[in-house]
């Protein structure tokens, strides 16, 4: 049991920094936003880790970010995809299409009896 | 009986998360910190139950674990990938590889280190010229070395590089006069002493140590003049090494400092 929790972790771990990008596809979206819907979707399990993993997204440029007026409380920080990020997003999307592929493949060959 | 409200544990949250934080370099400690606070001020609009903002708390995770990750995100500007290493600079084949290994040196002291390595051998070189400026070919290399590493640091900023060139980079060109000066009013210092001491000796008709001691002779105007001289240029000599003592404290100061914010 141990060790599949670990094999979840590893797997959300590896993925989450591309569902970030994919969140911020069609729309620019403040940190809060994007950690209350990565954490509804079970994929984090403290909300506080998506905020060091924005911080280097955005070093590495594959967000940008701008601050707009919120209408309650303090400006926020919204992230946008930079054309970088949407590349790496492409390249991603296709490289997971073929890894689920082979993996299904593989789990369903052993389910049969 | 817990008697805190609220609010009060977010801010010993954010104080805590404060503190976790100096594990951090600065502008990544002050981005986490403000990205936290700015998700707390979304989460509570003011008014919750305490069992709601210790939810959001609990959901946020611990300010260890917070700024574990944020350390484990740190070296972020090279991929997980193999790295690739850089362009090759296009420059005559003669001169390649020392274009390559000066350009190495260059990429490594922009690199801030942990110990501030470059800042330190450039002040050993400077002052290490200035002291050994008598062998003139290795000071004199380690000068221009030191000229060099100061001003390619970036760590230092413009000023303090300012006051090394101008205080602490001085220091050999002026050894080298003072040595080449000593050198050459070396036979006129001999004789004016002999002078000095001969009519002390004339005087006293005693030992040299009572012919210094006796300033009645003949020639005292004339020594008292090379003393004054020379007491000005001691004072002076001496000033300028305080300054030079001050520089090197300054930047060995600000030599721990990270560099500052791209």
């Amino acid at each position: 049991m141990a060790a599949l929790d670990s094999a979840v972790t590893q797997l959300r771990r590896g993925v989450l920094e591309h569902c970030v990008l994919a969140l911020l596809g069609d729309e620019e979206r403040y940190g809060y936003d994007l950690v209350t819907e990565l954490s509804d979707a079970g994929l984090v399990a403290s909300e506080g880790t998506i905020y060091p993993l924005l911080s280097r997204l955005r070093k590495e440029e594959l967000v940008a970010t701008s601050w707009q007026e919120s209408p309650s409380g303090p400006p926020r920080r919204y992230y946008r995809l930079t054309a970088r990020g949407r590349r790496a997003l492409g390249t991603f999307q296709d490289s997971w299409r073929d890894f689920t592929h082979s993996v299904d493949q593989i789990l369903e060959g052993r389910q049969r009896p | 009986m817990n008697t805190e409200t609220p609010h009060a544990l977010a801010t010993d949250y954010l104080a805590q998360l404060d503190h976790e934080s100096r594990r951090l370099p600065a502008d990544q400690a002050g981005d986490l910190v403000a990205d936290i606070r700015e998700h707390l001020s979304s989460a509570l609009t003011g008014g919750e139950s305490e069992a709601r903002v210790r939810e959001v708390l609990d959901r946020l995770g611990s300010p260890r674990a917070l700024v574990d990750e944020a350390l484990e995100n740190a070296p972020a500007p090279t991929p997980p990938t193999a790295p690739t290493p850089p362009p090759a600079p296009v420059a005559a084949p003669g001169v390649g590889p020392y274009v390559d290994r000066l350009e190495g040196a260059v990429q490594q002291a922009r690199r801030p280190g942990v110990w501030g390595g470059f800042e330190t051998a450039a002040l050993i070189c400077l002052i290490g010229a200035e002291i050994g400026a008598v062998l003139l070919p290795f000071a004199g290399i380690a000068w221009v070395a030191g000229l060099v590493l100061l001003g390619i640091s970036q760590v230092w900023t413009t000023r303090e590089k300012l006051i090394g060139y101008l205080f602490l980079a001085t220091g050999f060109p002026l050894a080298v006069v003072t040595v080449v000066a000593g050198m050459l009013a070396l036979p006129f210092t001999v004789v004016s002493s002999v002078g000095v001491s001969c009519s002390g000796v004339a005087t006293t008709g005693s030992g040299t140590l009572d012919g210094l001691g006796d300033q009645s002779c003949g020639t005292t105007v004339d020594a008292g003049g090379v003393h004054l001289a020379l007491y000005v240029l001691i004072a002076i000599a001496v000033g300028y090494l305080l300054v030079q003592i001050y520089t090197v404290w300054r930047l060995l100061r600000a030599r721990h400092r990270a560099p500052e914010a791209a």
